[in-house]
């Protein structure tokens, strides 16, 4: 394993073996410790403890992912929004804990806040804007475009502090 | 987007896959009361439909914040499509999507900070694709909620006949 620099990127912490075994992973998480052993001649043993090394360190995380659809969300919208008279981390907080919230940022900007909301369809527009969200102290103006067509939406890398 | 068919099995096995994505079949099988079978032949059902897929999540710094640029695309209408086709394809760009307003295209990219002008160089590729009029970007400062185990899947995953044996 390479050492750990202070000021190191994320891929200075693997070596050769770790990146092979993330890059099985990435094409398919469901492969065994037996099949990633196979394939690049170690023991099961051996990569069952390099995989508990990288999820304890946080570098890897063995995930199912699940397509928009099988949520039924049929209306997806993004907003932009400023705080006003308000700590914009503070209404960003209160934004985010609205379960229709898919996520939520603090940003540079034109807006202070950007959140992608999924909605099961436009009937619960109307409740979304004018009760759940107007709940919400110090929302000044927002923004909101409509998601006509989505072509890619798949990240495969995470914040490391959660 | 139209409403798969997934019933209440189906479901759960979704819901004890994304709480531990590695436990084996065999397991949530037992869980169920169903047969290993059961959840193989369901798993590579819902596999095939695109509608999951098993993955690795990696980080992008162990110390640096990992932020994602927003890049706003204002285009000529009739090349919209192609123009967010384009965007898609770009590997540095993890979300394209076609909106309604001023702007057209949101494009988002993850990058942290020892990123060496990565950002720089995607956003001029996507300035100089023909039919872009203007665009705008913002950076994220801080990530209060984010969600990476929902996506638009692309690929369909093949499914194999193995899995997680720990």
């Amino acid at each position: 394993m390479g050492t750990l620099r202070k000021n190191g990127s994320y891929f200075d912490n693997l070596d050769d073996l770790d990146r092979q075994i993330i890059a099985i992973f990435k094409a398919n998480g469901r492969a065994s410790n037996q099949k990633i052993a196979q394939r690049l001649g170690l023991s099961a043993a051996a990569v069952g403890a390099r995989v508990r090394r990288l999820e304890n360190d946080r570098l890897l995380k063995v995930v199912l992912v699940t397509d928009f659809s099988v949520e039924g969300c049929e209306l997806l919208l993004s907003l932009g929004i400023n705080a006003l008279n308000r700590d914009p981390r503070i209404v960003a907080r209160e934004i985010a804990e609205l379960p229709q919230i898919f996520s939520c940022s603090l940003m540079s900007g034109r807006y202070n806040i950007e959140a992608l909301v999924a909605l099961a369809d436009v009937d619960s527009l109307k409740d979304f804007i004018e009760r759940d969200l107007a709940s919400i102290d110090g929302i000044g103006d927002v923004r909101v475009e409509i998601v006509v067509d989505m072509l890619k939406y798949e990240f495969d890398v995470v914040p490391f502090t959660r | 987007m139209s409403r798969p068919q997934i019933d209440q099995i189906d479901r759960e096995i979704i819901g004890h896959l994304s709480k531990d994505a590695r436990i084996t079949n065999r397991a949530v099988a037992e869980i169920l009361g169903v047969t290993e079978g059961t959840i193989r032949a369901r798993l590579k059902r819902l596999m095939e439909a695109r509608l999951i897929r098993f993955t690795a999540l990696t980080n992008m710094s162990r110390l640096g914040a990992m932020r994602v640029l927003f890049i706003r695309i204002k285009a000529e209408l009739r090349k919209v499509r192609q123009v967010a086709d384009q965007i898609a394809r770009m590997d540095e760009i993890k979300c394209a999507i076609v909106i309604t307003g001023p702007h057209n295209i949101l494009a988002m990219g993850p990058f942290d900070d020892f990123d060496n002008g990565g950002v720089e160089a995607v956003t001029t590729r996507i300035g100089a694709l023909d039919g872009v009029v203007s665009w705008e970007t913002s950076i994220t400062l801080e990530a209060v909620k984010y969600n990476v185990l929902t996506a638009k899947i692309l690929n369909r995953q093949p499914a194999e006949d193995e899995e997680s044996d720990d």
